[in-house]
């Protein structure tokens, strides 16, 4: 192995054993009693550092860190809709998170589907809104999976295997969840957030400066290699302007149906923690994602050819201040994609164990059956990621952009019933199916149809549909 | 009025700074959708959403500390 890729992997697997050794040392220290609260949502006893660090870890995947600057090393100015939805999505979650967390703390709720069941009280709709949101993060865990492998490949220059050494990286993660759940996830996302944006902002920071002495300097350069990446110059497709602000508008208000981000809200402690953790993360978006995705204009002005876009940053890097810098933001990378997986994998062996199992086939299932459900959901969902790693890799952003447009059709369900009593069950069921069906259509056959996302095509059809049957259907307070 | 209505009154009104922030990021859009027209050396498109951007934690940060400092 050359020596630049033994210096770059060594800080790499410094930082893996410290997240594994942290997220072991949390299960082992910090739960007295292992209850089903406890596992899920760590008994609701965090403060703002471990809530903020760990919304922060596991909203910015690899998708975040790798995706981001690879799509505006691709694209350029479109990469404007990831600043964009991020932004909006915190304004709504300051005023929406507390009404959920709310309801959440004094109902005893633990997953996002809890909520459907006590709101709707329909085990449809419970039942629906576990399943969808199981199935559409499947991808989300490859997604994390191969980001590692795209990680390791520029960092060990190919000497190792390294689609297998992502999927033992990604095992490292799935011990701690099985034995932690949300406590050792949410400790262990307080080292990797911070791994995350001191690689972010610090690595974007050095390679503006040192290549263009600043942001003038930058888009200066860009404009004289690639001027169409500074604006949204075509009528259709994603460097249109329709497309970019249906995709902010469509991905800001899905972001806090993703169960995994919902499941981000409950381990807050009181109200006050949780609306300083959204605070704290908006800047966070700005101090991190924002910066890291400018590293792909960088790539862009000085006129770097990469075989995939989502190389730019750590192939930047890499070349530019040599194997040390490399292994650091790779391990931020690695962070980004590990801390992301383990919020999923959590989340989705929440839905399947408490939703399907204990509150569907077994209700009178004991904590203990279910945390033991919980454990061997989170090894069946971590053997499905890794299959798919092996049999269907594809495009970072592309798998998330399909997901997000099926989760956002829970939007009315999730956050419109927070706000109006009127919305009722059979008003969101219909709009969830047709909204699905609308934005599988538009994703799919007729992709983000006239330049509009299928996130909206979904809302299009899902949002009146839902508003006009809840307004037919409602019958009251009394009812 | 009580300290609760003061509450609600207030975060209200940071609603309605909210929604003209969504309005500013995603209606004006098209408006500022050029590269031509410069601001510190930024072109305007990507000025225009970077100072929405940061003006979204700066808000946020003023509304917790007014209604849960």
């Amino acid at each position: 192995m050359p020596e630049e890729a033994i210096i770059a992997t060594s800080i790499i697997s410094i930082v893996l054993v410290i997240m594994f050794i942290t997220g072991v040392l949390a299960y082992k220290y910090r739960i007295k009693t292992l209850r089903a609260d406890t596992y899920m949502v760590a008994g609701r006893v965090l403060g703002t550092v471990v809530v903020f660090l760990n919304m922060a870890a596991v909203i910015y995947s690899g998708f975040a860190f790798l995706g981001a600057a690879g799509w505006s090393y691709a694209y350029g100015a479109p990469v404007l809709y990831i600043w964009m939805y991020g932004a909006l999505a915190y304004t709504l979650a300051f005023f929406f998170a507390p009404r959920i967390w709310r309801i959440a703390n004094g109902q005893g709720l633990l997953t996002q589907p809890d909520y459907f069941q006590w709101r709707y009280n329909s085990k449809l709709l419970m039942i629906l809104t576990a399943l969808i949101g199981i199935i559409f993060n499947i991808p989300y865990i490859q997604l994390q999976i191969l980001t590692t492998k795209y990680v390791l490949d520029l960092s060990t220059y190919g000497a190792l295997p390294t689609l297998h050494v992502a999927v033992i990286s990604f095992l490292l993660v799935v011990i701690y969840v099985f034995l932690g759940g949300m406590v050792s996830v949410a400790i262990t996302n307080v080292f990797l957030g911070t791994i995350m944006l001191a690689g972010m902002l610090g690595g974007s920071l050095l390679l503006i400066t040192y290549y263009f002495g600043g942001l003038p300097g930058l888009f200066q350069a860009v404009s004289l290699t690639s001027p169409k990446s500074l604006y949204l110059w075509s009528s259709a497709g994603r460097t249109s302007i329709q497309w970019v602000i249906t995709a902010a508008l469509g991905s800001g208000l899905g972001f806090w149906v993703w169960p995994q981000l919902a499941q981000t809200i409950f381990p807050a402690k009181d109200v006050k923690v949780l609306r300083k953790s959204i605070t704290m993360t908006s800047w966070y978006h700005v101090l991190g994602i924002i910066w890291a995705s400018l590293t792909g204009l960088v790539a862009l002005a000085i006129g770097l050819k990469l075989k995939v876009a989502d190389y730019a940053f750590l192939t930047l890097t890499g070349n530019t201040f040599g194997p040390v810098a490399l292994g650091l933001i790779g391990a931020a990378g690695m962070a980004a994609a590990l801390s992301s997986a383990a919020g999923i994998l959590l989340t989705q062996a929440s839905l399947l164990s408490r939703n399907i199992y204990q509150l569907w086939l077994k209700p009178n299932a004991s904590d203990r059956e279910v945390i033991l459900a919980s454990r061997i959901s989170v090894l069946i969902f971590a053997l499905i990621g890794v299959i798919l790693a092996y049999i269907a890799p594809a495009y970072l952003v592309y798998l998330l952009l399909i997901g997000y447009t099926g989760i956002t059709q829970m939007f009315p369900g999730f956050v419109l019933g927070t706000i109006w009593k009127w919305i009722t069950k059979e008003g969101v069921l219909a709009g969830l199916i047709t909204g699905l069906i609308a934005g599988i259509l538009t994703a799919f056959v007729w992709p983000d149809y006239l330049g509009i996302h299928s996130i909206i095509w979904g809302l299009i059809f899902n949002l009146p549909i839902a508003l006009l049957i809840s307004k037919l259907t409602y019958k009251g307070d009394n009812a | 009025m009580t300290h609760s209505n003061n509450k609600i009154e207030l975060e209200r009104r940071f609603m309605i700074v909210v929604a003209i922030i969504w309005i500013m990021l995603l209606a004006v859009l098209p408006l500022v959708n050029t590269a031509s027209v410069q601001i510190f050396g930024i072109p305007l498109l990507w000025f225009w959403v970077l100072l929405w951007v940061i003006i979204v934690p700066i808000v946020l940060s003023i509304a917790y500390i007014m209604l849960e400092g």
